[in-house]
């Protein structure tokens, strides 16, 4: 396959119908296509509310909410949605939690009853819970086998240190096995509340029909909400920081080079993604694919990309060497970002990735789903309506200037992170020396060392 | 396909009807629960035959006299349009010594013609916005896949690159040398450092002895590392032709324009009409087989798989029915036996529609402290229990709805649509075989399942891969 690692993402908005009864929002988007209808139940505030000591609760909630309420058992939960032809799954993220569903059109109505008997009145039993911990925690394990996603994991617990930002969506094996009923309930009080809810859905249905869902839960969970805001991160790396995460029997490593990025409402996002695109957002014409990949054959897959909330998470970049490569490729990469701070991109790189950018803009928008995702993006970060819609315009309006005055004030090589999923004895040394650091400088962290 | 678990839907599913904002309906009558339709009538227009896949939906398929085969299915939800090109040429028309050649030369498509020099196919696909630029191989097939806003200029655009690299390519000792470690780097990524791609790579080495499925897609670090240019242009020379080729176009596009430019590009190209060449048959496997792995993971795994007959095997839409009785569904029997148990985090099943006889492969990660033994015992009591008992006519009903419900989502997608289309047309010679297995899955009765379970998941035919934590 023909991996290139495409972290940028755009949108656009089409026509929604969106209205604001009391205190949630619905916004529903006629689709006659299929005899099915999507349903997304958003809440704002997800891992990163999780209290100290306590990372993973806001996940367990979700899940455990799924495993039986006042009046069912997580089997009759089951058999109930097996009975209607419909699917729902939660997820949690590090701002917002999500209930996805979709249902047989002429089921909606059961569907969403129980729904709300989910969002509602969960009932959280202290054996499903000791069951969801064994699976959640074993489940962590596993993921520790995949490399690629074990050193973006690590990356954010070691760049974030203290704050929200550090905490895994799945939480801590630790924390976890310490978690109770009343730790579960607690996090519910806390979040679960219709003032906190977006409900977007879209199908072979009208918005008359989804709103019964929506006064039910405002009717029940009609407390406000006690979400804690988020500070911003201020502890930055003071030098150029390097941690290896020692994994034994590596031949390759998996790399992620990253700063402090910027906040979704930031006004210079849109020239720094323009920046990216050209850098290593998703381009096979990218500089970083282009050297690494390329003309070295260092790396199957090299991209570059930020990671967005309400507050400055990260820009980053990553990619994959073999053994030998790893010193030379992790320096020209550092090279690549001086070089990027001090010069910005050419005019032809520009052309480029405008056009690319406003062209494919078409697939941003061309579902009811991907509007509908982009109409939650935009109601969690606080975006004004239309942000996505107007998107390839902001692109197409932006100037070679811009761009680069923008990236000579963000790029910040001093101040990044490298992280290295790697065996140590094998990487240290000549990591060290490819940067001009001594080798003490480098951290070694065992990889699984939460 | 192996389709993961978590998946839910369906059972008492009433009728299921896809619908869509195609203008031109089929003449033929759709089986109102099913969606299918009713008969494969094939009926002709023009150059094309034109057959009735789902809902509204109607394909167009020609056939170039060079042999390449074009399948057109106008979808104007969107204003875009799928185009995939499919070769038949997988790791399947490797030799021993030269493992991983059909996906090493997938990459060097991307290098430059003898009209466009390296970087420009990227670059003049990406300034026209391309959305999803990507290639896969597998056992049997290489794919390249784009999709493009729509426009007259764009399909012009395409096919003339896609045609190009079909008859103009050229691999030079340079960039096939820094490709090959590109390739070697992604093997690492896939096998060496994926506990996953080992078992996987182990499950097929160990229960093929003799057929190409023996080895990796990806190939072997020592077959890549000796490998040459020339072997590569061979290649490129023997399987790449559009006898072998087929061009499908899914999206808001007019068929007949299409066929129009196809013309133009590719009927120029001539056929080599290479065959296949004498492709070793597997013997039948005479007894059991284990491999246990000390991997670098935390907790156990446990794969296992048993010999089935090629993807245009009769029992084929019975195997389909038994991997969404087995693991679709939170309420499906692997379910419930190891996950809601206590003793799994993950089970999943299912075949791979390949060419030449294959697997039937059931994968379970375990928690954290539960045993191998423990968990293959008990897939084994529910692979027992299809044999011993009938399945009770609810529990088919909703696998059947559940495997409906899949096949609609895949096709609800321009790129999905091109994937079955090409996918069929390409295993089966005929895409219509995919509809029809659709249509069989439906039909598929308990005595079915039973009578497959007996033959087919029998101790000797049993492969099994376990994997465990390695101590350091």
């Amino acid at each position: 396959m023909k991996n290139k690692l495409k972290t940028i993402s755009i949108w656009m908005m089409a026509c929604l119908l969106a209205s604001s009864a009391n205190a949630a929002e619905l916004y529903f988007e006629k689709d006659t296509s299929l005899p099915l209808v999507y349903v997304t139940v958003a809440f704002k505030g997800g891992a990163a509310q999780d209290p100290a000591g306590k990372n993973g609760v806001t996940d367990i909630m979700t899940k455990l909410m799924l495993r039986g309420t006042k009046e069912k058992t997580k089997q009759q939960i089951d058999l109930a949605l097996d009975q209607l032809g419909a699917n729902l799954d939660v997820e949690t993220r590090a701002e917002f939690i999500t209930f996805r569903g979709d249902v047989l059109s002429e089921n909606l109505k059961p569907f969403l009853e129980l729904l709300g008997e989910i969002i509602s009145s969960p009932s959280f039993q202290s054996r499903e819970l000791e069951k969801l911990k064994k699976e959640q925690i074993s489940g962590i394990l596993d993921s520790l086998s995949q490399d690629r996603s074990l050193v973006g994991l690590r990356f954010d617990e070691t760049f974030f240190k203290g704050h929200p930002y550090s905490k895994a969506n799945s939480g801590r094996i630790a924390d976890i096995q310490s978690l109770t009923v009343s730790d579960v309930q607690k996090q519910y009080d806390r979040l679960i509340h219709s003032n906190q809810m977006i409900v977007l859905a879209t199908g072979n249905a009208s918005k008359s029909s989804v709103e019964p869902f929506v006064e039910t839960v405002e009717k029940t969970r009609n407390t406000p909400a006690q979400i804690a805001p988020l500070p911003d991160f201020t502890n930055t790396p003071k030098k150029l920081r390097v941690v290896i995460f020692d994994k034994p029997d590596r031949t390759q490593t998996q790399v992620v080079i990253g700063q402090k990025g910027v906040p979704f409402t930031s006004t210079d996002l849109d020239a720094l993604q323009l920046a990216n695109y050209a850098f290593g957002g998703g381009s096979f014409q990218a500089r970083l694919m282009v050297e690494l990949r390329v003309k070295r054959g260092w790396t199957y897959g090299a991209g570059s990309g930020f990671k967005l909330g309400s507050h400055a998470h990260t820009w980053r970049i990553s990619f994959f060497p073999k053994n030998a490569d790893t010193p030379p490729a992790i320096a020209e990469a550092m090279n690549m970002v001086r070089e990027l701070k001090a010069h910005g991109i050419t005019q032809a790189e520009f052309d480029a990735a405008k056009r690319s950018l406003v062209n494919s803009a078409s697939f941003s928008y061309n579902t009811p789903a991907k509007r509908m995702e982009n109409k939650l993006t935009e109601k969690i970060f606080g975006l004004p309506d239309g942000y996505y819609r107007d998107f390839a315009d902001r692109i197409e309006a932006l100037k070679l200037d811009d761009v680069n005055r923008a990236i000579e004030s963000f790029v910040d090589p001093d101040h990044m992170m490298i992280g290295v999923v790697a065996t140590a004895s094998v990487s240290k040394a000549d990591i060290a020396k490819a940067l001009h650091i001594p080798e003490k400088q480098i951290e070694v962290q065992d990889y699984r060392k939460e | 396909m192996l389709n993961k678990t978590s998946l839910r839907i369906a059972c008492a599913m009433t009728p299921f009807l896809l619908l869509s904002s195609c203008s031109h309906a089929p003449l033929v009558k759709m089986n109102q629960k099913t969606g299918l339709p009713e008969t494969a009538e094939i009926s002709k227009d023009g150059d094309f035959e034109v057959i009735p896949v789902v809902g509204n939906f109607v394909a167009k398929r020609a056939k170039l006299p060079n042999g390449l085969r074009l399948i057109v299915l106008k979808d104007d939800s969107s204003p875009t349009f799928a185009y995939q090109t499919w070769f038949d040429v997988g790791s399947r028309n490797e030799v021993v010594g030269k493992t991983g050649l059909a996906h090493l030369f997938e990459h060097l498509m991307f290098k430059g013609t003898k009209n466009h020099k390296e970087g420009e196919f990227d670059a003049l696909l990406e300034q026209a916005g391309v959305e999803g630029e990507n290639a896969f191989t597998t056992n049997d097939h290489t794919v390249y896949i784009q999709e493009l806003p729509k426009s007259d200029d764009n399909l012009d655009l395409i096919m003339g690159l896609e045609s190009d690299r079909m008859v103009n390519l050229l691999v030079n000792d340079q960039s096939f040398k820094t490709e090959r470690e590109v390739v070697q780097n992604e093997r690492r990524f896939r096998k060496e450092n994926s506990p996953e791609g080992t078992m996987y790579q182990t499950l097929f080495e160990t229960a093929f002895t003799t057929h190409p499925y023996h080895w990796p897609v990806i190939g072997y670090e020592q077959d890549l590392n000796i490998m040459s240019s020339q072997d590569a242009r061979d290649f490129y020379e023997r399987y790449y032709s559009p006898d072998r080729a087929t061009v499908v176009v899914v999206g808001d596009v007019n068929a007949n324009d299409v066929l129009k430019k196809v013309k133009k590009y590719y009927g120029h190209i001539l056929a080599k009409n290479t065959p296949d060449g004498n492709i070793p048959v597997e013997p039948e496997q005479k007894a059991q087989r284990r491999r246990r792995l000390h991997l670098n993971i935390q907790v156990n795994k446990v794969w296992m798989a048993y010999k089935v007959p090629g993807a245009d095997s009769p029992d084929t839409p019975v195997f389909e029915l038994i991997q969404g009785l087995l693991t679709d569904g939170m309420n499906s029997r692997l379910n419930r036996a190891l996950i809601d148990s206590g003793i799994a985090t993950d089970v999943s099943s299912g075949s791979f529609s390949l060419k030449d006889p294959g697997l039937f492969v059931i994968m379970t990660d375990l928690q954290k402290g539960k045993g191998t033994i423990l968990a293959e015992s008990v897939i084994q009591r529910e692979l027992d229990r299809l044999k011993n008992s009938l399945v009770r006519d609810d529990e088919l009903n909703r696998a059947k709805n559940l495997i409906r419900f899949h096949f609609y989502e895949r096709m609800s997608t321009a790129s999905g649509k091109a994937n079955f289309l090409g996918q069929y047309e390409s295993v089966y010679g005929n895409f219509q075989a995919g509809i029809d297995l659709q249509r069989k899955i439906q039909e598929v009765t308990p005595e079915m399942v039973q009578d497959v379970a007996k033959r087919y998941f029998v101790t000797r035919h049993l492969t099994v891969v376990v994997g465990t934590p390695k101590t350091h």
